[in-house]
């Protein structure tokens, strides 16, 4: 690129110093012909002014529009993405709104089951309950009964054993004395 | 009882078997126990108050009241001076122990409602001395709660033949007719 400019900007240098000598040779003959060196020289300074352009603004500009190019690439990549993205989670909410009644269906199903289950559950545990108080209960009134039994023989007992204490008191006799002792005695005997 | 109690009175036995007395001074020293532990004269011993010599020449006059023997005023003016009078009892008991053993005899307790005759004692101690093949000396005591019958008890062992008894062991019976 560099090396086109400089030809370029030669061969308009070699052409201005030709338009500039033949002005020179002709220029006597003709005062009020076609101003040659004027405009040669015109056209160097323009020449000077793109190339400088060339040289500084152009490239500037090349970046700026590299770079925009590379960012509007992007943003349509991006744009592309989520626009992808959307329209995927559009088909699955799609498909999940079309199961939904499904599952809803089969989630009051369980919750049912689960229900029923633990209803059996509460029952078999009343009714295991309810037995083993019965038992229990059964069990406290035989004991009571017993308890109430054995209080009142020994109540018997103890009113026998005074009543019988009472009379042996009043009719024990010496003789009956001497038989208790013959009768240890007896007893006592090798 | 004390060891110091069986020490004296192991003491004194040895020493009366030496002499052939045991039963003499066994005697003798029932006989000053039975003063020494009058609560007035056991008070007058016990007392610390009482110096060496008043006590000495109490044992003194008490063992010439008595005809003690000398083995057995030496023995009491020994404990007298080694202040060890207030164990008299305890020797004693020790003492009538040593002394059943080394002449075959048992002691036994007689209990009845009404007061026995010495005929009918003699006739238990008879009847036990000859299960316990020693001799067999009882005494008789009256307790009215056995409301008849007797009770003995001899070498640590209890023979009820009492009415009490019986009707407790009816009672119990009546009240719990499975047990046995």
């Amino acid at each position: 690129m560099k090396h086109r400019l400089l030809a370029l900007a030669l061969l308009l240098l070699e052409t201005a110093g030709a338009f500039a000598s033949e002005d020179a040779h002709g220029g006597h003959g003709d005062d009020h012909g076609i101003p040659w060196g004027t405009m040669f020289f015109s056209a160097v300074n323009f020449t000077l002014f793109l190339l400088l352009l060339a040289r500084t603004v152009l490239p500037a500009l090349k970046t700026w529009a590299i770079t925009r190019r590379e960012r509007i690439v992007d943003e349509l990549q991006a744009a592309a993405r989520a626009k992808a993205e959307a329209e995927a989670l559009k088909r699955e909410w799609e498909e999940r709104m079309a199961s939904l009644d499904r599952e809803l269906a089969e989630i009051r199903d369980r919750a049912l089951a689960d229900a029923q289950r633990e209803r059996e559950r509460i029952l078999a545990a009343a009714q295991q309950t309810a037995e083993a108080i019965a038992v229990d209960a059964e069990k406290a009134a035989a004991q009571e009964l017993r308890k109430a039994k054995a209080e009142l023989r020994e109540q018997v007992a103890a009113l026998a054993v005074d009543m019988a204490r009472d009379v042996i008191r009043q009719r024990l006799t010496d003789g009956d004395q001497k038989r208790f002792l013959d009768d240890f005695l007896r007893e006592v005997r090798p | 009882m004390s060891s110091v109690a069986r020490r004296y009175a192991r003491a004194l036995f040895d020493l009366a078997k030496e002499q052939g007395a045991i039963e003499a001074v066994g005697r003798e020293l029932l006989a000053a126990t039975a003063q020494l532990e009058i609560p007035e004269l056991a008070e007058v011993v016990a007392s610390p108050r009482l110096s060496s010599e008043r006590r000495h020449a109490l044992v003194d006059a008490l063992a010439q009241q008595l005809s003690l023997s000398q083995t057995t005023a030496t023995f009491l003016l020994l404990l007298a001076d080694k202040q060890r009078l207030q164990e008299i009892g305890a020797i004693a008991r020790r003492f009538q122990d040593l002394e059943d053993d080394a002449l075959g005899r048992v002691r036994m307790t007689v209990r009845s409602a009404v007061p026995l005759t010495q005929t009918q004692v003699d006739e238990v101690a008879a009847v036990f001395g000859k299960q316990l093949q020693r001799t067999v000396i009882a005494r008789a005591e009256v307790d009215p709660s056995l409301l008849g019958g007797i009770v003995v008890e001899t070498e640590g062992k209890v023979y009820d033949g009492s009415v009490r008894s019986n009707l407790e062991r009816l009672a119990k019976h009546m009240a719990h007719p499975d047990s046995q």
